[in-house]
């Protein structure tokens, strides 16, 4: 009995030293930005925003320079009374320049903070991270946390990955696949995805459009959702189509011969014909096996060169290293120079298109 | 100094003591005696047949008068000397040669006539009580209605009505010096264990106590941990619930002038269980068992997780709940713990007030106390309102629970939630609730387990602890409290 009191007096009284803050006093910061410092000193240009408490849909910003995000701080509380915390991030921006410098670092800083959560989103903003964050959007004051919420959306309902801490320093530290981040771009009036960023380690090294990164996706994941729209020519007619609804199932086939690797990519798609300009009836079974070999061969010759573009700027966000990897013992593994095995890797894709069935009316 | 104060007290008392001695010899059982023992008492009657050398003495509201009247005093009236004897021969006659007896039979509301050098004991108790009316503090929906009340007769006769067995054995015991209660010990022979029955017949036979007025009184005078906040053996005012608890192996207990029964050993679920469950379809009957446990749950850390959350974790609330909440908060001059308190408090408040006051004023105090609280405060500034939400969320789960005894003790121990949480948040929220179930898992009631079959562990029996499976499969379930059947295990 003794001994119980005696704790509870510790509880209560060991706990003086400790700063609580009320849920009122906290500037939560809910996105932040990191752009490549103008200054000659600081490495980093930091912008956050937060919501003020005592107001609906306000949000103010804080600015500061520094060279880590923890140096940063002092900098930021000075701009209000507030407690500057970071356990309400939703997204983190990476301005382009500093996209290509390297961003682990900062991903390092976040891994250390125990307040923030790994399934911050993170995102490479086309321009500078500040431009997108100061952007006044009409009907969504909150604009960290809209672009979490446009990148939530695009993952569920199209192919368009959205990538959180965890999945980006995974893929970095994992020597068979290279890590990639959803490009955004601010119009002044408007925030939208403009296609991905390829990363080499932590670096930025090449982008590809929104249009393109569907093929990339096709060949590293399997999906139950999204759209693909494609050009497909018929009787030398160009002509839309819009697949909706669609599955894909992907296997990576790896052969090696003598220190040369081949590669194949089997990839089944059943999708519903949507849209289609043509005027062929497509209830005839053979307009529409025309239509799937077509699809297949537009696939393919894409596919190819979206992977021959990787293969060109050698960088993996498919997975062949992994693949590859899987297939070998790991001494074989470590005795190969990757760096230089993939370029020259030849790739082969099989893509098997199925039409599960049509539009209403057509 | 104690020393000293100890031996005054001690020798003055030591003095009393033995004067009270000399007095309290038995007194012989004649008038003069018994005339003596109750002198400066009143309401005494004394009835006198100098002819025939009868005294009557009596105290007149206790006795059936009708019956008196017309068995004893037309009778006694019309007798000569000669035919005394034949007529306290009958057997309602009973003769006494205990000083004692004679007292306390006269106490408890018989006639005592002295003839001679013979006194007998007439029986003639007739004690105005309550009629057997409904169940006030443990309604339920389907179920018989009748309730327990302040006669000790009436209650036996509830119980045997539903318990049609020679086995149901009763044990009488006297408690209190001064009250001198009657309590029945009840319990099936075959089913009880015996040697928790010897327990509980030890515990009876230990008390010491002056005087003692409910069942609530007597069940902490003989529970293995007084200290402790929560009430290790059940009681209720319902005899089918009674009735059930002695079938179930269990040994119950009435109390004369209480209208409240104990059962012994009581577990942690036999407080959280109704009557309505089993009188339910068995599907109703055990969702609405889980979510009175999930009430337990809720009315014990609700507002302390609403601290907790305000004062330390910020990053748990969801996006669009966090604007909503940090308004709300934003006005508030309090830091969350303060304010939680105060709420909780109120609450408290207005709840014992309901229930002092008559039931025309208590309306009134709701409705004043749930505008006060309700819009009022908040207004004012004095509280957010999800904090309101919060503290009436688990205001309203706390009287889920059937047992008022228990409900009164979850509520008390919110208050160490909401201290734990405000100091350390969630790990004290953790560490409570830790607490809680060390507190609850040591705990045990008439050398039984309390959390039992819980911990420990019995599977087999969790049938009628969480749920409450279809009655078939319920019938023949073993119970802790019950004696191992040797043959026929499980027939069907």
């Amino acid at each position: 009995m003794n001994k119980l009191v005696f704790l509870l007096i510790f509880i209560f009284f060991l706990t003086g030293c400790m700063n609580n803050y009320g849920i009122d006093d906290l500037a939560m910061i809910s996105g932040i930005g990191f752009d490549a410092s103008k200054h000659e000193d600081k490495h980093l240009d930091i912008t956050a925003m937060y919501q003020v408490p005592t107001e609906m849909d306000v949000f103010e910003y804080l600015h500061a320079s520094s060279n880590s995000l923890e140096n940063a701080d002092i900098e930021m509380m000075s701009q209000t009374k507030r407690q500057v915390v970071n356990g309400q991030l939703r997204i983190s921006l990476f301005g382009e320049e500093l996209a290509k410098d390297g961003i682990f670092p900062i991903i390092l800083s976040f891994l250390r903070d125990p307040s923030v959560g790994p399934l911050v989103s993170l995102a490479v903003a086309k321009g500078t991270a500040k431009e997108i964050l100061i952007t006044k959007l009409e009907k969504e004051p909150n604009t960290g946390s809209y672009i979490e919420t446009m990148l939530e959306r695009l993952d569920e309902e199209y192919v368009y990955p959205s990538v959180n801490i965890l999945q980006f320093s995974r893929s970095y530290y994992d020597d068979g696949i290279d890590p990639i981040l959803p490009m955004i771009l601010t119009t002044k009036r408007n925030i939208l995805l403009d296609g991905f960023a390829l990363f080499k380690d932590d670096r930025m090294v090449a982008s590809i459009t929104n249009a393109k990164a569907i093929y990339l996706f096709l060949l590293s994941e399997d999906f139950k959702k999204g759209v693909i729209d494609l050009e497909i020519e018929i009787g030398g007619k160009k002509e839309d189509v819009h697949l909706s609804y669609v599955r894909t199932k992907h296997k990576i086939k790896v052969k090696k011969e003598n220190n040369n690797f081949s590669v194949n990519f089997d990839i089944h798609i059943t999708g519903n014909l949507e849209g289609y300009s043509g005027k062929q009836t497509l209830s005839k079974d053979t307009v529409q096996k025309e239509i799937e070999s077509k699809i297949n061969n537009v696939l393919n010759s894409e596919m190819k060169d979206m992977l021959a573009y990787l293969q060109k700027n050698n960088v993996d966000p498919v997975g062949v290293g992994e693949a590859v990897r899987n297939n070998l013992s790991y001494n074989e593994w470590k005795s190969i120079n990757w760096e230089e095995v993939y370029p020259k890797i030849n790739f082969t894709t099989e893509v098997n298109m199925k039409i599960r069935n049509m539009s209403k009316f057509h | 100094m104690l020393k000293l104060l100890k031996k005054i007290f001690f020798n003055d008392l030591q003095a009393k003591n033995s004067k009270n001695k000399e007095n309290k010899k038995n007194p012989k059982p004649t008038y003069s005696h018994i005339e003596e023992e109750f002198s400066k008492c009143a309401d005494i009657t004394k009835k006198e047949y100098p002819q025939i050398h009868i005294q009557l003495m009596y105290f007149e509201y206790m006795i059936a008068k009708d019956m008196v009247e017309k068995v004893l005093f037309s009778k006694i009236d019309k007798l000569n000397e000669e035919e005394i004897e034949s007529f306290f021969s009958h057997s309602q006659f009973k003769i006494s040669s205990d000083g004692k007896e004679v007292v306390n039979a006269l106490l408890a509301g018989n006639v005592i006539i002295f003839h001679q050098d013979q006194t007998y004991i007439f029986a003639a108790i007739n004690l105005q009580t309550r009629a057997i009316q409904t169940a006030e503090s443990e309604t339920i929906i389907t179920g018989s209605h009748d309730a327990f009340n302040e006669d000790i007769n009436t209650n036996l006769s509830l119980v045997r009505r539903r318990v049609k067995s020679s086995k149901l054995k009763v044990l009488k015991y006297s408690i209190g010096k001064i009250t001198k209660n009657t309590v029945y010990i009840l319990y099936i022979e075959d089913l009880a264990k015996q040697d928790l029955v010897n327990e509980l017949k030890n515990r009876m036979e230990n008390i010491k106590i002056d005087a003692i007025y409910d069942v609530n009184m007597l069940v902490q005078l003989i529970e293995e941990y007084p200290t402790s906040p929560f009430p290790q053996i059940f009681t209720t005012e319902r005899p089918d619930v009674m009735s059930s608890k002695l079938t179930e192996g269990k040994i119950i207990g009435l109390m004369s002038n209480s209208p409240y029964a104990f059962s012994a050993p009581a577990t942690f679920f036999d407080f959280v269980h109704s009557p309505d469950d089993y009188n339910q379809r068995w599907l109703t009957g055990s969702l609405i068992r889980i979510f009175r446990l999930f009430a337990f749950f809720i009315t014990v850390t609700l507002t302390a997780l609403y601290v907790s959350i305000t004062t330390f974790h910020y990053a748990m609330v969801p996006e669009l709940l966090l604007p909503t909440l940090v308004k709300s908060r934003s006005n508030v001059p309090f830091p969350p713990i303060i304010e939680a308190l105060i709420m909780e408090f109120t609450i408290e408040l207005l709840r014992e007030a309901g229930a002092r006051l008559p039931t025309k004023v208590g309306q009134t105090i709701g409705i004043v106390g749930g505008i006060v609280i309700g819009s009022a405060s908040v207004e004012a500034g004095i509280t957010s309102n999800i904090l309101i939400i919060f503290v009436a969320v688990s205001a309203i789960s706390s009287f889920v629970i059937p047992s008022y005894v228990m409900s009164s003790s979850v509520r008390i121990i919110r208050f160490g939630f909401i201290l734990m949480a405000g100091f350390l948040g969630n790990l004290g929220i953790s560490i409570a609730l830790g607490f809680l179930v060390l507190s609850l898992t040591s705990l045990t009631s008439l050398k039984t387990p309390y959390l039992w079959p819980i911990s420990p562990t019995h599977p087999s029996n969790w049938l009628d602890t969480l749920i409450r499976a279809p009655l078939s499969t319920l019938n023949n379930e073993s119970n802790i409290s019950k004696k191992k059947k040797n043959s026929n295990k499980n027939k069907r």
